[in-house]
């Protein structure tokens, strides 16, 4: 609702008004210039460029005013795109000419397009040394494309469905196969377990069969061996007399050692005995060559019948 | 004050039309176009600035834009710090640094800045405007003589004009150097990147789009409120603030969906 008292109070008039009013509109002059110089100095407007043409087979993602980028640095910025005569897209650049130092008759140019995100031109010059890359060269760029093998990886995410349906389908080997694996594990919660699912009831019966009449036999084995009278009580028993027996042997034993210690004293008796024999025999063997020589002198002596011949007593 | 201003025969018009809403609505908002015209050839035009005209738009160009630069400025630097920072937060949690300020200047400096500083002169001095020629339409007054048409009518308009442009300027340059504080730090090493950015965005279709809707919520704004000199006085006093910023908002809403399809279309 208007009020019609409004104009009654009017607002106190504001000092100064005409000469801000001009600084005002000074001011709003000044911004809108700046900002219109800022932008065309932004957009390289000022800049002394060379031009590049990159052919591509495919200019999707480029857009005007992008940039070419050289080890992350922006170096040039897309000025025109173009389907040319030969059926390429032709991105026509402007390269500053205090960047165009980085680019070189061996530079390659990628464009490359990522899953998120626009395209990225990239430069990347292996050999500095070479010659500058002249003003208006055309090259080829090389597209690498991340978005490329999703076509690939669908027809492969597509295989991939079928066989998953094939394999899940009521007639697969693998329901079969899961049938089959429910019936074995169906039968090894029947009476006999396990066996029933692995070797069937025939053969589980068998196997039941075996093994109570190996329990069997284990406790006739049982009886015989440790029964009373069995065969281990006898072999304790022929244990202990053998124990005996050995205790026998060694008391023999130690007779035969005594034995022999006296045969051995005898023989040292006897060697000494004979060692005396020998001193005897040298003693007697002296008296007869002593008799011998004094018998010959009896006889050299004695001029009769001689009879040499000694009777040794 | 040119000759061609429409101002209207209401009675007239009212019994010839009657029973034809959309013949009614048509022919209205065609006055109001013409009477928009007019009034802008005669804000525009030197002729117009008597003495007293100056005077009165240097007050008017004061109130609108002068008093409250400083107060909308210091708004647009903390919204854009904010916004700045948490865009760059949330893009950097999704590895999208390098878009967040790219984000800002499309989103807040681009697209939200003029609208809001477009709706803040409407709601300020837009408000005050319209108060005061309602009331004088209530009474009576006859805005179809030049004389209080230049010395009531031109200098809000031109206030109002000026205001939209110098509030929206003086802000989006501001908050453009808030967000690569905000995002680079005190530091001149962002300077080069950060320029390369701002002339990616202000492409050559985008950097004249911009201005020509600042220019237009600008004549939006200044022309909608004094439409109401057009109506009757009975009507005038009965109250039409409701109306006029309705058309004002619509106005606004139209020129922002052009301006998109210019841009993105």
């Amino acid at each position: 609702m208007a009020d019609p008292q409004a104009t009654e109070t009017p607002r106190p008039p504001i000092p100064h008004a005409g000469a801000k009013t001009v600084a005002m509109i000074l001011i709003t002059l000044l911004l809108l210039g700046g900002f219109v110089l800022y932008v065309m100095f932004a957009r390289g407007m000022f800049e002394e460029t060379q031009r590049l043409v990159l052919l591509a087979e495919n200019s999707e993602g480029v857009t005007i005013g992008m940039d070419m980028t050289f080890t992350g640095f922006p170096i040039g910025r897309v000025r025109r795109i173009e389907l040319g005569e030969d059926g390429k897209a032709h991105i026509h650049l402007d390269i500053p000419t205090r960047d165009a130092r980085w680019l070189r008759v061996s530079s390659v140019f990628t464009l490359e397009r990522g899953v998120v995100g626009g395209a990225k031109l990239r430069a990347f010059t292996g050999l500095l040394d070479d010659p500058p890359l002249p003003d208006g060269a055309r090259r080829e760029v090389l597209i690498g494309d991340a978005t490329a093998g999703i076509p690939h990886l669908v027809s492969s995410l597509r295989e991939l469905a079928d066989n998953l349906v094939s394999m899940t389908a009521s007639e697969s080997p693998l329901n079969a196969g899961i049938a089959n694996v429910r019936t074995v594990t169906g039968a090894m919660t029947g009476p006999r377990g396990a066996l029933d699912g692995l070797l069937g009831p025939a053969g589980a019966r068998r196997i039941h069969e075996s093994l109570e009449q190996t329990n069997r036999l284990l406790a006739q084995t049982n009886v015989r061996l440790y029964g009373k009278d069995g065969l281990m009580d006898d072999a304790q028993r022929v244990t202990g007399e053998l124990n005996a027996l050995l205790s026998d042997v060694r008391a023999s034993l130690k007779k035969t050692d005594a034995l022999i210690d006296e045969a051995r004293g005898i023989a040292v008796n006897a060697r000494v005995a004979t060692e005396d024999l020998d001193a005897l025999r040298n003693e007697v063997e002296a008296s007869l060559r002593r008799v011998s020589g004094l018998i010959e002198e009896v006889n050299r002596k004695w001029p009769f019948a001689r009879d040499r011949e000694l009777k040794l007593p | 004050m040119p000759a061609a201003v429409p101002f209207p025969s209401p009675a007239t018009s009212r019994r010839t039309l009657r029973g034809r809403p959309l013949a009614r609505i048509l022919q209205r908002e065609s006055r109001f176009a013409l009477f928009a015209a007019a009034t802008l050839i005669a804000a525009f035009s030197p002729a117009t600035y008597t003495r007293p005209v100056r005077q009165a738009t240097a007050q008017a160009i004061c109130f609108s834009a002068w008093q409250a630069l400083p107060g909308y400025a210091l708004l647009s630097v903390l919204a854009g710090a904010v916004l700045t920072h948490i865009v760059a937060v949330s893009a950097a949690s999704y590895g999208l640094s390098h878009l967040a300020l790219e984000a800002v200047v499309r989103v807040y400096v681009i697209e939200l800045l003029p609208l809001v500083a477009a709706l803040f002169v409407a709601l300020r001095s837009g408000l005050d405007l319209l108060d005061r020629l309602a009331a004088e339409r209530a009474r009576g007054a006859d805005f179809g003589t030049p004389m209080r048409f230049r010395q009531q009518v031109v200098p809000g308009v031109a206030g109002n004009l000026l205001a939209v442009i110098m509030l929206t300027l003086a802000s989006g340059l501001l908050v453009l150097a808030v967000a690569y504080l905000v995002v680079y730090g005190v530091t001149p090493w962002g300077l080069a990147d950060y320029t390369r950015l701002v002339g990616q965005v202000f492409d050559p279709v985008t950097a004249p789009t911009l201005l020509l809707k600042i220019f237009l919520f600008a004549v939006a704004v200044a022309v909608a409120p004094v439409a109401i000199v057009l109506d009757t006085p009975r009507r005038a006093a009965s109250g039409s603030e409701m109306r006029v910023m309705a058309r004002l908002l619509l106005l606004l809403v139209a020129i922002e969906g052009a301006v998109l399809m210019l841009l993105h279309f």
